[in-house]
């Protein structure tokens, strides 16, 4: 919303507009026209020659008309009239007053020698006075017509941009009123026909002009409300009569027909005095009364523009407020002192047109403030090019009228004959050429900082939204900036991304703010017509095209939001989301300015959420690196760093990972004391669900549970139904695969327990085939369930027995062809390798498997130990 | 009905009711009454419209052929009737009671303001009570201020009923009305060069003449008025440029004449004279300028052609019709042979004249028109008196003359001025009873007035010697 238009969603609104009223076009149009016939026709007739006489009348002379100059050069002044003299008659009818002469004037042409009926100090004459065909309209009337014009150009183009808005509606009139005063009132009599409409007109203008003007600033920049009757709280209340006022003020209807009543009623009045001998005077054919009433409203309507710029609280609305308070001032004082007052209270109109002549201003400091506040929220494009040519237009005026007034100066002032000498002028064109440039330089920077640092901000902020587009990584960020940021900048009612839905790809907005726009299925037809076009696409367009359901409900829910434009988020021909662009808040189409700047920021976008995407991706990657980094660590940490030293019996451990992390495990660990001493040897091998860092935490977990359990009592089975309480407490829905093995060097046997880990295979010396050792009963693995009834198994050894402890790795792998490697392949590898020392046998078994495999990918972690017995 | 934005419906209402003000106003404008008087013929209504014209003009013969015309085409034409009754009351006193009955036959079918001058002329011929003319005048007025006539009207009574100074302020406002009304500003030139401020005149007869340059009347009178002052080669100016707008205008001719008596050509004015005796629209002016003639060629010492023109003159009034008219006239004829005899210098015949001039004199009637004959007597036995040689009691009788003077109503013409002969009489009568210096005194104001009036000139070097 502008700081200088009316809040819409005010209950009241700016003007009270019924939503339901007709079109005011029409209307407005109409009032235009009109105005400017008249406009015209005054224009035309001031400047169409005419037979004039050359004779400036004092305007209240009675008794004749009294020659207050001369036109110089006139038919009068040829004819020997003199400035003073009295015209009694013209044309042989007697005139009482200045009035009367048109009529009589308008019966001759040009050229035609009229008697003159003059006194001249008592003394009466007559004279013939040869009309000349002259043009009423003088340098200072060519002036009131471009000030009028000025006021109309600036009327017409704000309407024609917010036709709908009350304030524009009565700024509009208000402008017409101005063009109609000073091109119809402030006129010269022309003696013919169109006098009396235009100065009808002008008087008429002259009536509503000071109405309007306070209706104006009533209405400019939001709806006037008085507060003077309310009071704060603990404080007495007001009167009931300045509540009754303030209500008046605030609600009735009756104000605006008082303003607008009061001036004529209050001419008819003293028209009808004037036939009761008590009018004293009129200036320019109205009463004093009217022109101090008028002077009334212009102070009122000025009062009101100061009161709002006072109370303004934002910064930004008072800026703009105070610049047209300061015009309107500049503009209206003078013509209160020299136009209204002056008349009216010294009787001395001589100088009117320091009244008038400053009125420009008013017109220009509204222009200037649509250009650069975008008052009434009107934006205006002013080309930089047909700036500077009229900077450099006005400088070259202002050096042409340099050397003017500077030779008149030196002429009066020395009668030297250096002006005569070629020199002077080709030092003072020197000058003037060496000035010129660093002088033009100079303004256009001051131009630059008023009309266009504005727009050159715009600019910036717009690049910079799309640096910011393009760079920025995170999602709700870039959100925002395709959405909030570039709505405000653009001044849009509203801005919606929709993005693809990560459960099934459907074009929505993800924020909440579009609400009322459904989402779009990733099959519509509307998404893809959208890529296609590649350049934004209006709703209204869409009523022509042929689409399924969804893409119509989207339509009639994003013409009900309002939507106007949809574009498309694409790059390489992929549609990354679309913008569901708003109104703009003026109520404007969207300009071809604006629909490049939205096109451009959809294509960064585009990029922008490409990279966002991409970027996701690679953190995503790269915390899984870290993890895999962490959890590598931590199974590392989880294999012994040597292999434990027990005569008799070799030992060799083998983790080949499927991925980076394994699941696997295994250790060995002196459960009562020092295996060369006749202690027991613990092995564990391990396998946990998943391959994550909370995998190994979970393997690190049971593995400390299990030696922690193992250390108190190193039955297998009462380890293992210790340890599954723990870890199904721990974790749930992750299982750990786990066998514990309690070698006995002593005796040779070994004593353990499963828990869903595959049997271990032996291979007894001179045996030819591979065994598996005996199973306990229940081999579920750990944390599966909260009790599990674990049993121990004892199996006793004997020299050259070779065992391989594996775990699920080995024996399933898979074949590209996604074949099992299977128990028996293992068992066969396994036999034919015995022989070989341990980790030799180790490569062999892995070679064997990968001989199966081929390329397929490893799937599980391949882990293995291998214990010979002498 | 057209709906339209409620900010600009305070702006529309005072537009539309501002533009049925207008509406309105021309619409009145337009729609007035375009005639004042009824008639049911328009060729009636041009005929007295032109009569009009004229009339204001001073041009009797076409004003009177005028309304006749239009009476022709509607004899039931009340205002041509009344009009043609006025103008010929003086000719044919009893053709115009007759017009004005007749005109009072249409009462019932003509406006109220016809009605109204109905009443007027009714009154003025009938009772001729001052009184209730004054009410009927002032009611006019009240009824029409807008219409001229009206005060142009009560100013004429205003003025019979001796209230001169009221009369210029009913033509001030008449002009207020009318700035154009031409005659009223001949009315004011004569009213001011009758109490001698003639640059007021001058101001108002040139606004006359500005305004009617195609009339006689204007001229004559600027004329009229320079040859009062002795300005009286801008008097002759104006006097011919009357002559040539219309040839017949017979009181250029008379006002030609008084400019070559104050020049001291007193032959050239008896010419004049006679030329005006013979364009004079009836026989009383006619009458009047003969005997100027007469007057002039003594002066010019003419005498024996003064005589003839005296007996022609006498010769006309005789064949005057029996009536009122015929004995003013004979009683006129009486003045005028007594002067005669006097200028003769037959004093015997003077003195018998006077005689029977002072019993045929009457001795009752209107006031004013008693003050008149009193003061005429006077100044015939004053120049019987001088003529034989009385000068004692010829000076008493111009002095009481002159002390009797002072303006008379609005202002008159006089074309060979009595007040200027009887100071010029006056101071011979003081020259010759050796009071120079009251003679010499008695000329003052006639040549302070116009320095260049020969007689009076040749009275003040026959005091000097």
């Amino acid at each position: 919303m502008s700081v200088l238009s009316p809040d819409p969603s005010s209950p009241e609104g700016a003007g009270g507009v019924p939503g339901r009223s007709r079109s005011p076009r029409p209307l407005l149009v109409f009032i235009g026209v009109l105005a400017c016939l008249l406009a015209v026709l005054s224009v035309v007739d001031m400047f169409m020659p005419k037979a004039y006489d050359g004779v400036v009348p004092d305007p209240y002379s009675t008794g004749g008309i009294v020659v207050r100059d001369l036109v110089p050069g006139g038919a009068a002044e040829k004819a020997g009239l003199r400035t003073g003299d009295t015209v009694l008659g013209i044309g042989h009818r007697m005139l009482n007053k200045a009035a009367e002469a048109p009529p009589e004037l308008r019966r001759h042409g040009a050229g035609e020698a009229v008697d003159y009926l003059v006194s001249r100090e008592g003394e009466v004459f007559e004279t013939k006075v040869i009309l000349t065909p002259f043009r009423l309209g003088s340098a200072s009337y060519f002036y009131f017509a471009f000030l009028g014009l000025l006021f109309f150009v600036l009327g017409a183009f704000v309407v024609s941009r917010r036709p709908e808005d009350p304030a524009v509606q009565v700024f509009y009139v208000l402008c017409l009123l101005f063009m109609l005063f000073f091109i119809c009132r402030l006129r010269p009599s022309s003696y013919y026909w169109i006098d009396y409409v235009v100065q009808v007109a002008g008087t008429l203008a002259l009536f509503l002009l000071p109405a309007v003007f306070l209706h104006f600033f009533l209405l400019f920049p939001a709806k006037k409300t008085f507060r003077f009757a309310e009071r704060a709280a603990g404080v007495p209340p007001s009167a009931r009569w300045l509540g009754t006022l303030q209500r008046f003020l605030n609600r009735s209807p009756l104000l605006l027909t008082l303003l607008y009543t009061l001036p004529p009623v209050l001419y008819v009045l003293q028209m009808a005095g004037a036939h009761q001998g008590r009018l004293r005077r009129l200036i320019y054919g109205a009463p004093t009364l009217n022109w101090i009433l008028l002077a009334d409203y212009l102070i009122l309507g000025l009062l009101a523009l100061a009161h709002t710029w006072w109370t303004s609280e934002d910064r930004a609305q008072r800026r703009p407020i105070l610049v047209l308070l300061l015009g309107t001032v500049a503009g209206i004082v003078p013509f209160v002192v020299f136009a209204v007052f002056f008349p009216s209270l010294f009787r001395e109109d001589r100088y009117l047109a320091w009244g008038v002549v400053p009125m420009a201003i008013i017109p220009l400091t509204f222009a200037y403030a649509i250009v650069r506040f975008r008052l009434f929220d009107v934006e205006v494009i002013v080309r930089k090019s047909l700036v500077y040519a009229i900077l450099t237009a006005v400088v070259t005026g202002f050096y042409a009228l340099c050397v003017v007034t500077g030779n008149a100066l030196v002429s009066t002032v020395s009668s030297s004959t250096l002006l005569a000498s070629p020199v002077f002028a080709f030092g003072f064109t020197l000058v003037v050429v060496l000035l010129f440039d660093p002088l033009r330089r100079r303004m256009q920077r001051v131009v630059d900082r008023l009309f266009f640092r504005d727009r050159a901000d715009f600019q910036h902020a717009l690049l910079e939204m799309s640096r910011s587009v393009v760079s920025q990584l995170e999602r709700p960020k870039l959100r925002a900036l395709l959405t909030s940021r570039t709505a405000e900048l653009l001044r849009l009612e509203s801005l919606d991304l929709l993005l693809p839905r990560a459960e099934d790809g459907a074009f929505a907005d993800g924020s909440g703010a579009g609400a009322g726009l459904p989402a779009l299925p990733m099959g519509a037809v509307l998404p893809r017509l959208v890529l296609e076009k590649g350049v934004p696409v209006r709703l209204a367009e869409l009523d022509g095209w042929t689409l399924d359901a969804d893409s119509r409900a989207f339509v009639t829910a994003a013409k009900r939001r309002p939507v106007t434009v949809l574009l498309p988020l694409a790059t390489h021909g992929k549609l990354l989301g679309l913008l569901a662009v708003g109104r703009k808040r003026s109520e404007e189409e969207l300009s071809r300015e604006d629909l490049d700047h939205l096109l451009t920021i959809a294509n960064q976008g585009a990029l922008g959420l490409e990279a966002a995407g991409l970027h996701e991706e690679l953190t995503k990657r790269a915390e899984m690196e870290r993890d895999l980094d962490i959890a590598r660590e931590i199974q590392t940490s989880l294999f012994p760093r040597a292999l434990p030293r027990v005569p008799g019996v070799s030992f060799f451990g083998v983790s080949r990972p499927a991925r980076v992390v394994g699941g696997d495990f295994y250790d060995f660990l002196e459960v009562d004391g020092d295996v060369r001493k006749g202690g027991r040897l613990g092995l564990v091998v391990g396998d946990v669900s998943g391959k994550s860092i909370p995998a190994s935490l979970l393997m690190v977990a049971a593995k400390e549970i299990v030696y922690a359990r193992a250390m108190a009592d190193p039955d297998p089975g009462v380890v293992f139904r210790e340890a599954n309480r723990r870890l199904y407490d721990i974790k749930r829905r992750m299982f750990v695969s786990l066998a514990y093995f309690l070698f006995d060097p002593k005796i040779l046997s070994l004593t353990y327990a499963f828990g869903g880990q595959p049997t271990p295979l032996l291979v007894r010396a001179g045996a030819g085939a591979a065994v598996e050792i005996p199973a306990p009963a229940n081999r579920l693995p750990l944390g599966a369930f909260r009790e599990v009834p674990y049993d121990t198994v004892t199996f006793y050894l004997a020299p050259g027995d070779l065992l391989l402890f594996y775990t699920d790795g080995l024996n399933e792998a898979m074949s590209a062809e996604m074949t099992p490697y299977g128990d028996e392949r293992l068992k066969a590898s396994f036999v034919r390798h015995a022989r070989l020392p341990l980790p030799e046998l180790a490569d062999e078994l892995l070679e064997d498997i990968r001989q199966f495999t081929q390329e397929a990918e490893q799937y599980d972690d391949q882990t293995f130990v291998l214990m010979r017995i002498g | 009905m057209v709906t339209s934005p409620r900010s600009l419906r305070p702006i529309l209402l005072t537009l539309v009711v501002a533009g049925l003000a207008v509406a309105g106003t021309a619409g009145a404008y337009f729609m007035r009454a375009r005639r004042d008087v009824t008639t049911s013929s328009e060729k009636a209504w041009k005929a007295y419209h032109e009569a009009s014209e004229n009339d204001l003009k001073m041009y009797e013969r076409e004003a009177m052929s005028g309304y006749a015309a239009a009476l022709q085409e509607d004899p039931h034409f009340v205002m041509a009737t009344l009009r043609l009754a006025d103008k010929m009351r003086g000719r044919d006193p009893d053709r115009a009671k007759s017009l004005l009955a007749s005109a009072a036959r249409y009462r019932d079918e003509i406006t109220e303001r016809e009605k109204l001058v109905l009443r007027i002329y009714e009154e003025r011929w009938g009772r001729r009570d001052m009184a209730v003319l004054g009410k009927l005048f002032d009611e006019y007025v009240e009824r029409f201020p807008n219409d001229p006539e009206g005060y142009r009207l009560r100013a004429n009574h205003l003025s019979n009923v001796n209230r001169n100074e009221d009369a210029i302020a009913e033509y001030e406002r008449l002009l207020a009305i009318n700035p154009n009304y031409a005659t009223a500003y001949n009315v004011l030139g004569y009213y001011w060069a009758e109490r001698g401020d003639f640059a007021k005149a001058e101001d108002f007869l040139k606004r006359y003449r500005y305004l009617a340059p195609d009339q006689a009347n204007p001229f004559d009178s600027l004329g009229e008025m320079y040859a009062r002052i002795g300005r009286y080669d801008e008097a002759e100016e104006n006097l011919l440029k009357a002559l040539a707008i219309k040839e017949d205008f017979f009181a250029s001719y008379g006002h030609l004449g008084s400019v070559e008596l104050g020049r001291g050509h007193p032959e050239k004015a008896a010419a004049f004279f006679r030329k005006a005796a013979d364009a004079a629209s009836g026989p009383w002016i006619r009458a009047d300028f003969q005997f100027l003639a007469v007057l002039a060629l003594f002066d010019a010492g003419k005498t024996e052609e003064a005589r003839k023109e005296f007996d022609e003159m006498t010769a006309e009034a005789r064949t005057f019709p029996a009536g009122s008219e015929a004995d003013s006239m004979a009683l006129n004829t009486l003045f005028r042979r007594t002067v005669f005899l006097a200028r003769v210098g037959d004093a015997v015949g003077a003195e018998a004249a006077l005689e029977a001039l002072e019993k045929a004199v009457p001795t009752e009637g209107e006031p004013e028109k008693m003050k008149g004959y009193a003061r005429d007597l006077r100044f015939v036995r004053g120049l019987v008196a001088f003529k034989v040689g009385r000068f004692a009691e010829s000076a008493d009788l111009f002095g009481k003359v002159l002390s009797e003077g002072g303006p008379s109503g609005l202002g008159g013409t006089d074309y060979y001025s009595r007040t200027d002969t009887a100071r010029i009489l006056l101071a011979g009568s003081l020259s010759r009873l050796g009071r120079k210096d009251e003679a010499e005194k008695a000329l003052q104001p006639v040549l302070a007035r116009n320095p260049r009036y020969q007689p009076a000139l040749d009275e003040l070097a026959r005091i000097h010697g």
